[in-house]
């Protein structure tokens, strides 16, 4: 359990070094693409999708290092008012019935998803477009895994502490 | 059965606030709920399992491939950057300066502030909990009333949703399939107006006091270093949005830009570490994470609603709903206004408006608005209401925030009395650009 959780913990923690990455890689991809449309006169349709990918893996990646870090909005209004009990047995529920299914069920079909992107050779609609769009679209499972993952490892957490 | 078949998409409103009030995070309680409807759906054989593949397609055409929606990471990194490296406290402090001849100088530096960073961080509570902590001691310290001095700052705190860049907009004229340009221009003077507004009540309550900065007063002024720091940040500003304005560069592209702009300014500045960078880019990465966690959520959600017939119930119900349009946006009024007691705009945006878009754009306004010019009308009425909500006692939502960060000395009540002339104030703006529709929509007439 204990070697479970750190896992855990070490795998979404270490993906905020990713979300960094993508974040800058974004910045600076939007000024390049900025400065090659409006100064060099040179409209780049890849450059484009490249900022969309970047921002999708952005978001994708980091649900799950939100989780962790407490940082998705809760209505606080009753929970304040609750004992740290009644929180904690809220947020195993919470794990279990909500966040757990939802991300199994978008995980199942997300791969299904990629899956027929890459078999189907999918690529951009304009020709000057990026390749390999399975690439982004098999974010789609990567991210929701990890925000199992992170769910997992708040439910064990909670756990420990209720006993 | 079949009753039950029939009111299933509306059932599914009281169980998602139920759970919501759990305290779980809203992200995953839309997704949960949406998924716990769609299985209910599948015992009652009106929802197939496999309809879940298309919530994947849902988000990622929907979400993932929305070159609209990378302008919201963007401008919250900016806000972040400007916020704290410490360039929007050198900026209050200048603007003190400017201002410190007037009846309520402070207070009006405050509400400057409020409308120069116009909350690009995005969230309200951020945001006013920033301006409470960055001002609320200095005005004190200048005695001004506990009251007036927190109506004031949260005030000028939840300004930013209806000032353009505000990421509300951006994500408000992505769910409602306008410009977001157009958006930012329609928001754009109501916005001031209200700064305008507020800088006449301020004026008006301290023309006969004695709060004065005695401290600034009479020493010798640094013009110098006061322009330093007031002219690249205003400047920066108007940049990102002139260039969206003169539609040189969309929101994205501005974005980005502003973000870059910000970072190369703190490190011009030498207000910029590694470590700090690093910081600043986990907490955009956070606030992303929880925007579009809430946005797939929601995804996922108005899907099953959207399958088990709700859409269809929703226009149904308005089409033998005799009241005529005023009505009906008096109703959705009042519904966001209440709302806004308990959700942050993000929820109250995702959720609800997406189901009203059908009604809102069959809207016919004749005379008073043109038909393509209500849906951005409509979106700036909607900004300032939940502003006016998020300061109305004794559950708006800045007003907690406000408690929580300020000096332990203020009180409840103290917040609750001086949020009031505000709100009145926002009751006047809002009924203004009801009125005189104009308001709003005389800046996109003129630029396009």
């Amino acid at each position: 359990m204990v070697i479970l959780r750190r896992i855990a913990n070490l795998i979404v923690l270490k993906t905020a070094y990713i979300g960094r990455f993508f974040l800058i890689m974004l910045m600076l991809t939007i000024i390049v693409d900025v400065i090659g449309r409006r100064f060099l006169n040179m409209s780049s349709v890849s450059l484009q999708e490249l900022e969309w990918h970047f921002h999708g893996a952005l978001f994708l990646l980091c649900l799950g290092f939100t989780y962790l870090k407490d940082a998705h909005v809760r209505v606080d209004l009753f929970r304040d008012k609750f004992s740290p009990e009644t929180n904690r047995i809220i947020e195993i529920i919470g794990c279990s019935i909500f966040l757990l299914p939802y991300c199994a069920v978008v995980i199942y079909f997300g791969i299904d998803f990629a899956l027929q992107a890459y078999s189907s050779g999918e690529m951009s609609a304009t020709a000057e477009g990026l390749p390999y769009r399975w690439i982004i679209k098999s974010l789609l499972p990567i991210g929701f895994f990890l925000l199992g993952i992170s769910g997992i490892a708040v439910l064990l957490n909670q756990v420990k502490e209720h006993k | 059965m079949t009753i039950i078949m029939d009111i299933l998409p509306l059932l599914m409103f009281p169980v998602l606030v139920m759970c919501l009030f759990s305290g779980y995070p809203v992200a995953f309680v839309l997704g949960g709920v949406g998924l716990c409807f769609g299985l209910i759906g599948m015992s009652l054989d009106i929802f197939n399992f496999k309809e879940f593949f298309l919530i994947n397609s849902r988000i990622f055409g929907g979400v993932v491939e929305n070159i609209v929606l990378i302008a919201v990471p963007m401008f919250v990194f900016m806000g972040l950057i400007l916020e704290r490296s410490g360039i929007a406290h050198e900026l209050l402090d200048s603007l003190r300066i400017l201002t410190r001849r007037m009846p309520g100088g402070l207070a009006m530096s405050v509400t400057l502030l409020g409308t120069v960073m116009a909350a690009t961080t995005g969230i309200i509570g951020a945001s006013v909990v920033m301006i409470t902590m960055m001002a609320f001691p200095a005005m004190l310290a200048a005695n001004y009333e506990k009251p007036f001095a927190s109506g004031t700052i949260a005030a000028a705190g939840t300004l930013g949703i209806l000032i353009p860049p505000s990421i509300m907009l951006v994500i408000m004229g992505d769910l409602l399939s306008i410009s977001v340009t157009d958006l930012f221009m329609t928001a754009l003077v109501p916005g001031l107006l209200l700064a305008v507004l507020y800088l006449i009540y301020i004026f008006i309550v301290n023309i006969r006091s004695k709060t004065e900065e005695a401290v600034h007063y009479n020493e010798p002024v640094d013009w110098i270093s006061v322009l330093k720091s007031l002219l690249p940040t205003i400047l920066l500003i108007t940049l990102v949005l002139g260039s969206i304005f003169a539609g040189i560069a969309t929101p994205t592209e501005a974005s980005g830009v502003g973000a870059f702009g910000a970072l190369l300014l703190s490190v011009i500045r030498k207000k910029m570490t590694l470590s700090k960078l690093w910081e600043m880019c986990d907490e955009t990465i956070k606030t992303s994470g929880m925007i579009f966690g809430i946005f797939v959520g929601a995804t996922a959600f108005s899907y099953v609603f959207r399958s088990l017939g709700g859409d269809d119930l929703i226009i149904h119900f308005m089409n033998n709903f005799s009241g005529g349009p005023w009505i009906i946006i008096t109703v959705i009024m009042v519904l966001v206004f209440i709302l806004g007691f308990f959700f942050d705009w993000i929820e109250i945006t995702l959720i609800v408006l997406p189901i009203f878009m059908p009604i809102l754009s069959g809207l016919d306004l004749s005379g008073h608005v043109e038909p393509s010019n209500i849906l951005p009308w409509f979106a700036v009425l909607v900004a300032i209401n939940l502003q006016t909500s998020f300061l109305t006692p004794p559950f708006g939502f800045a007003l907690f925030y406000m408690k929580g960060a300020a000096p332990k000395s203020v009180r409840m009540e103290d917040i609750y009395k001086g949020a009031i002339p505000y709100i009145i104030i926002q009751i006047f703006g809002l009924l203004l650009v009801m009125i005189f529709p104009a308001i709003a929509l005389w800046l996109p007439g003129v630029l396009n």
